[in-house]
């Protein structure tokens, strides 16, 4: 199977006047037809910026390079603007964290809704209305004819991002990149739009790029999973594999700040390192317990099999012990 | 939507009435006006005359409130000067200024919103200095000189336009440049601002991935956010253009609004400048009252609120 979307080496920096920052330090990242591929990283750690890398939304200052970043074979480093035009909607579609600004406040619903359909000549405005009018429907924001007059303001959050996630299907994308989707909202809402792209991803087909920092809702929704850690990827392969048999102290530690009943949670000491200047070696490990003095050299990544791969010295089984 | 206009339009009402009553009382503390009147070689008897035949020495209050029942039903007295009544002077000269003013206006518009937007889209270029520069040279070109300028470079050296009077189209093009040179700035700024600020919003980032034209992404999206403050911003500089250049309508001799308050508020012309003061607040009530209406029926979140 070919991949949508492939990309290995891919920077972003963004120079500034304390220096540029390297917020992005060589990821690799494959997404298949119809998989749920999610990046999971605290705040900081370069998961939006992969997800508007993709998109090709970086901020203006914002410089990427890649080895290779091909969608469907094509060279996306080469993309005209009429290419990623052409792209985004019914390619690659997109839902953001904040669906109370992800909107805009003076144009109704509908109009917003349709747009993309309509200037992707996929049909005409009453083709339009009556294919946003089933999406609402599906995504349960109704009654659909009132709703479309609507404007944002007169919904709450959880109904806006249902609205996103209508727009975001009108054209049929083949990737759906949902960049912290539920953070925003609150918690019963959050499994209901959870649940709901679930199965809109299966009905449609299509492939999601999950972007979160919470590892429950990892193992809830996605067939693979990447740990971002500093602008790397310091952990990848299934989520089976990943979340059972985690190979590195990162992400082992990232379990343990999970919430459980009878534990308490355990919350990794000391804060993210600030991504300026010559940076070498595992970035962890002024936080985390099995460092050494090597850890300060490039760390090679280590394979687990069936695609499991991590940046560690350890070997794969000494992190659970 | 009307009861939030008819709130607006009591609020107006009420400002208007203070606006005439102080506007009174500082015009007649302000100097002897039957002194002025009767001139210099006026003796103690004639001027205490002409106080009386004009009313001048009876209290304030029952000056003020004769005035204010003539000027309700439309009659703002004779001239002391002209012998004229203020509302034939005032119709004679508001078609020349306010074709002056709304040319202007126009004018203003049509260079500062493409030019704030286009600086606003590539901050840093070389467009945004330009747009920077442009805005700081207009703001700091005083009118006359700019006006005087271009008298003799295009009316005098070039010979391609009249340079005094309002006689025919072509007369309004200095003036109207000038006016417009002086509202630029203020508009082109505020567009440059409004606009970054709106382009950095979540709702353009939504935009720009659904694939639509650019083109549509900053008129669509990001236009009808950032055009409020403008409309606001715009009203007031109509209502200052109405109330008349001095300086423009003096350098090219056309008889308007403005000068007509300038030569009145000299001679000491009360009726006149009374009248004067009243339309120029009441055209700014009205057009920032028109702008609260055109920015509420733009932003629904607007709508919601005076509800």
């Amino acid at each position: 199977m070919t991949a949508l979307l492939d990309i290995s080496g891919l920077k972003v920096d963004v120079p500034g006047r304390a220096g540029t920052l390297h917020a992005i330090r060589g990821i690799d990242l494959s997404i298949g037809a119809g998989e749920c591929f999610t990046i999971v990283g605290e705040s900081g750690c370069g998961k939006s910026l992969t997800a508007m890398s993709v998109l090709g939304l970086l901020p203006r200052a914002a410089i990427l390079s890649a080895e290779r970043m091909s969608w469907k074979g094509q060279d996306m480093r080469r993309f005209s603007r009429r290419q990623w035009a052409n792209l985004h909607g019914p390619e690659i579609a997109a839902i953001f964290q904040e669906p109370m600004t992800a909107l805009n406040p003076v144009l109704t619903v509908g109009e917003q809704i349709i747009e993309s359909f309509v200037h992707h000549r996929l049909g005409n405005r009453k083709a339009a209305l009556a294919r946003a009018g089933e999406l609402l429907e599906r995504v349960g924001v109704v009654p659909v004819e009132r709703r479309l007059a609507q404007y944002p303001h007169e919904m709450s959050g959880g109904l806006r991002q249902r609205v996103m996630i209508a727009m975001a299907l009108m054209c049929q994308p083949k990737l759906m990149i949902a960049d912290e989707p539920t953070t925003a909202l609150d918690v019963t809402t959050q499994v209901e739009i959870l649940k709901l792209l679930k199965e809109l991803q299966a009905e449609m087909g299509m492939a999601l790029l999950l972007i979160t920092h919470d590892l429950g809702v990892v193992a809830h929704m996605a067939d693979r999973v990447a740990v971002m850690y500093a602008g790397q990827i310091v952990e990848t392969g299934s989520v089976a594999s990943v979340l059972t048999r985690s190979a590195h102290p990162y992400t082992s530690a990232l379990l343990d700040c999970l919430p459980t009943r009878d534990q308490p949670l355990t919350p990794i000491p000391g804060v993210v390192p600030a991504l300026f200047g010559e940076l070498e070696g595992c970035m962890f490990r002024n936080r985390c317990r099995f460092a050494r003095e090597a850890c300060a050299d490039p760390v090679p990544a280590r394979s687990v099999g069936e695609g499991h791969v991590y940046r560690c010295l350890l070997e794969a089984n000494e992190v659970a012990a | 939507m009307a009861a939030y206009v008819r709130s607006k339009v009591i609020v107006s009402l009420l400002v208007l009435f203070t606006v005439s009553l102080v506007g009174f009382a500082l015009l007649h503390l302000s100097g002897d006006l039957a002194a002025t009147l009767a001139g210099e070689n006026a003796s103690a008897e004639q001027i205490a005359e002409l106080r009386h035949t004009m009313g001048l020495d009876r209290p304030l209050l029952a000056q003020y409130a004769s005035w204010l029942a003539d000027a309700a039903r439309g009659d703002f007295g004779l001239s002391f000067f002209a012998r004229e009544s203020v509302l034939t002077m005032f119709l004679a000269r508001i078609g020349t200024t306010a074709i002056l003013a709304v040319s202007a206006l126009i004018l203003a518009i049509a260079v500062s919103l493409p030019l704030g937007m286009l600086a606003a889209v590539r901050p840093n270029s070389w467009l945004d200095w330009m747009v920077s520069g442009v805005a700081l040279s207009g703001q700091a070109l005083p009118g006359f000189f700019l006006a005087l300028m271009m008298i003799s470079f295009f009316g005098v050296t070039l010979r391609w336009l009249p340079i005094s009077g309002s006689a025919t189209p072509l007369h309004y093009v200095m003036p109207v440049v000038v006016l417009a040179i002086g509202a630029i700035p203020a508009l082109m700024r505020l567009t440059r601002s409004g606009m970054m600020e709106v382009l950095e919003q979540d709702y353009i980032r939504t935009a720009r991935s659904k694939g639509i034209s650019s083109l549509r992404v900053m008129w669509k999206h990001a236009m009808r956010n950032a055009i409020l403050p403008i409309i606001s911003l715009s009203a007031v500089q109509l209502g200052t253009l109405l109330g008349g250049s001095v300086i423009v309508e003096s350098v090219f001799a056309i008889d308007g609004i403005g000068l007509l308050t300038y030569r009145s508020i000299q001679r000491g012309d009360f009726p006149v400048v009374q009248a004067m003061l009243m339309f120029v607040s009441a055209s700014y009530i009205i057009l920032t009252l028109l702008a609260d209406v055109i920015n509420a029926w733009l932003d629904p979140r607007l709508r919601q609120k005076s509800q």
